[in-house]
């Protein structure tokens, strides 16, 4: 086929498809609400994938953390063995960090523990989860952890009532906004506010509460215990074999598989399996409604095809060939569809754009949609599929029709 | 005497269509030779066979048996693109209801059967084709916005695109006013003069006694052919 050829085609097929208004933009609406669907779904399922991405680079590769594997480090429902081991065996205590960090691959070992505290401020009073971090690692805790100051000091090295608190907590967590060098009380205690931490992006860690490890254990009862273990690796060490180092090491004081130990890139990457899983359930459902769509554009082909019967027969009798016939109704069906691709992946992106608009206003600042020109190909790429499939078979039904049978009502 | 060039023939054509149980014979042995430069009419009451015999002359169709030549070969065993290749380039058709594309504007639809055959020549006859009939002032118009008979002359024009040999008229001026009427009979006529070879189907006999040859047709069989001098 020639250009001119090719150009007067699209312009019979672009002037039938404004003629007939209304069928056509229900026509492309069937397409827009199935690519819309796709185009969100990839588009939020990506942004968390990165927001959750960017959350764990804070922690860098290097980093190793041991949790018990039962919550509260005991074997729910094995009653056996509480007279044959003491509670010490299932938990994880100072002598563990102190034992882990004597291993040659670990470079530093940190250990934290919390407890649900009741918080009370200005007469108000709620329930906050409270983080326990020695006084003399602080600093580089919270470093690891990606945090920073917003204000005020941190409680490095001071042995005493003071509590560094989270973004959200400071700001919206009571009625009034709780600042440095204010009193709260914590399970019955005074503690004096001396830092607030910059936001991470997510409510929950935005409201964490931060205190000495050391004064909790003297005020609260928590014990030797710990609640979890963080192990910063040397970089030139090899992290699994870090890893193993680690179980190794926790079995001769304690039951097998008594603790996780994971690395952040294990976490990671399962984060990254259930969000794929995730997105690769919704994607498909969302397929369906593309189905939807092209059955719709379907119909509508076969509809102009029948409408059109006379016009093709006349085609056909000034020498249109069976391509040439197929080529105005695919590209019908094309054009339908792409123009519903095109307005889909707008809307998608639309959509999208107003739930990252919410997930920030929520205090969710690290959830970033993006639209990548890989989106927009597959998106392109799909509707263009949808196109020519439901194109294909009225466009075949109409280049088979027999000129005589096409022209019979008008001779 | 000059020997004729033979530009389409029919040879013992028989045409059956199956209407369920019922067998149609429509064409019963047609014999036909159409002559470069012939003026004829086909002329029949409706049920005689003239329009089937119109759609294998137009290649349209193909005959149940017989054999159909034009310009000296054989069609009968055309796949359906060679038979639009045939009517493409070597028949023009003119319709009662003149079948014009009605998206299209009067300079689209003649340039239509021009990108079928994709002619080589890229630039366009059909502006001065669309002159030659009188529409130089109307290339822009869709059908819609033209009379009944400035439509059929941008038919007309449109049989012409391709430069066939053989224009065919189906009812040419069947759904025109006798004024229109006369218009377009006087172009077909005069295309005749300049060298084209017109075959007008129809029904009326006003029409059909103002062309050379008159062919009549009947019950599936030709009863009449018949060379005549016009006023």
């Amino acid at each position: 086929m020639n250009s001119e050829k090719i150009k007067q085609l699209l312009n019979l097929t672009v002037k039938n498809i404004f003629r007939r208004k209304v069928r056509s933009f229900l026509t492309v609406l069937s397409v827009v609400i199935g690519i819309t669907a796709v185009i969100a779904l990839i588009l939020l399922s990506t942004g968390l994938f990165n927001s959750v991405e960017s959350m764990f680079e804070t922690f860098g590769t290097n980093t190793i953390f041991v949790i018990p594997s039962t919550f509260g480090g005991g074997r729910t429902g094995d009653f056996s063995n509480l007279s044959t081991r003491t509670a010490t065996e299932q938990q994880l205590t100072d002598r563990d960090l102190q034992n882990l960090e004597r291993l040659p691959e670990i470079d530093k070992a940190f250990g934290y523990s919390y407890k649900m505290s009741s918080i009370e401020f200005r007469r108000e009073e709620k329930f906050q989860l409270n983080a326990f971090i020695s006084e003399k690692d602080f600093d580089e805790v919270i470093d690891l952890m990606g945090l920073e100051l917003r204000e005020g000091t941190s409680i490095q090295g001071q042995t005493s009532r003071k509590i560094v608190v989270g973004p959200y907590f400071a700001d919206h967590f009571f009625e009034r906004k709780v600042e440095v060098g204010n009193r709260i009380k914590v399970d019955g205690y005074d503690f004096r506010v001396v830092g607030i931490l910059e936001s991470v992006g997510n409510v929950q860690d935005d409201s964490q509460i931060y205190t000495s490890l050391e004064v909790g254990r003297s005020l609260f009862g928590i014990g030797e215990r710990l609640e979890q273990i963080m192990l910063r690796i040397d970089d030139r060490e090899d992290i699994e074999y870090a890893k193993e180092r680690v179980e190794r090491r926790l079995e001769r004081d304690h039951e097998e598989d008594t603790f996780i130990v994971i690395t952040s890139q294990q976490i990671l990457n399962m984060i990254q399996m259930v969000l794929n899983m995730l997105t690769v359930v919704l994607v498909a459902i969302a397929l369906i409604s593309v189905v939807v769509g092209s059955i719709g554009i379907m119909n509508s082909i076969y509809t102009s095809v029948l409408e059109r019967i006379k016009e093709i027969g006349i085609l056909k009798s000034i020498g249109a060939k069976i391509s040439d016939i197929v080529f105005i109704f695919l590209v019908e069906s094309v054009v339908l569809s792409l123009i519903g691709g095109i307005i889909g992946i707008g809307l998608g992106y639309g959509i999208a754009k107003l739930v990252e608009y919410y997930a920030i206003t929520k205090g969710f600042d690290m959830f970033i949609i993006v639209l990548t020109p890989q989106i927009v190909l597959l998106a392109m790429g799909l509707s263009l599929f949808v196109g020519v499939i439901a194109g294909i078979f009225p466009s075949k039904k109409a280049s088979k029709l027999k000129p005589v049978d096409a022209l019979r009502n008008i001779f | 005497m000059v020997k004729k060039k033979i530009v389409l023939e029919l040879k013992d054509v028989h045409k059956i269509y199956k209407m369920g149980e019922v067998e149609v014979k429509a064409l019963r042995g047609v014999s036909l030779k159409i002559y470069k430069g012939d003026f004829a009419s086909i002329m029949g009451p409706s049920g005689s066979g003239k329009s089937t015999l119109m759609h294998i002359i137009g290649a349209l169709d193909l005959p149940t048996n017989g054999e159909v030549y034009i310009d000296k070969t054989n069609i009968n065993n055309y796949t359906e693109n060679q038979l639009a290749g045939i009517r493409g380039k070597k028949i023009g058709f003119v319709f009662q209801e003149f079948n014009l594309i009605q998206t299209l504007t009067a300079l689209e639809n003649v340039r239509l059967p021009m990108l079928f055959q994709e002619v080589e020549d890229r630039k366009c006859h059909c502006e001065d084709i669309l002159k030659s009939v009188g529409l130089g002032e109307r290339l822009d118009h869709k059908p819609t916005e033209l009379s009944g008979g400035q439509q059929q002359r941008v038919a007309i024009a449109r049989s012409l695109a391709n430069n066939p040999d053989i224009i065919l008229a189906d009812e040419p001026s069947g759904a025109l006013d006798s004024k229109s009427s006369k218009e377009i009979l006087k172009l077909l006529y005069t295309l005749n003069k300049k060298g084209k070879t017109i075959i007008i189907i129809t029904h009326d006999k006003n029409i059909a006694e103002k062309t050379k040859r008159q062919i009549k047709i009947k019950d599936g069989l030709i009863v009449e052919d018949k060379n005549v001098k016009i006023k």
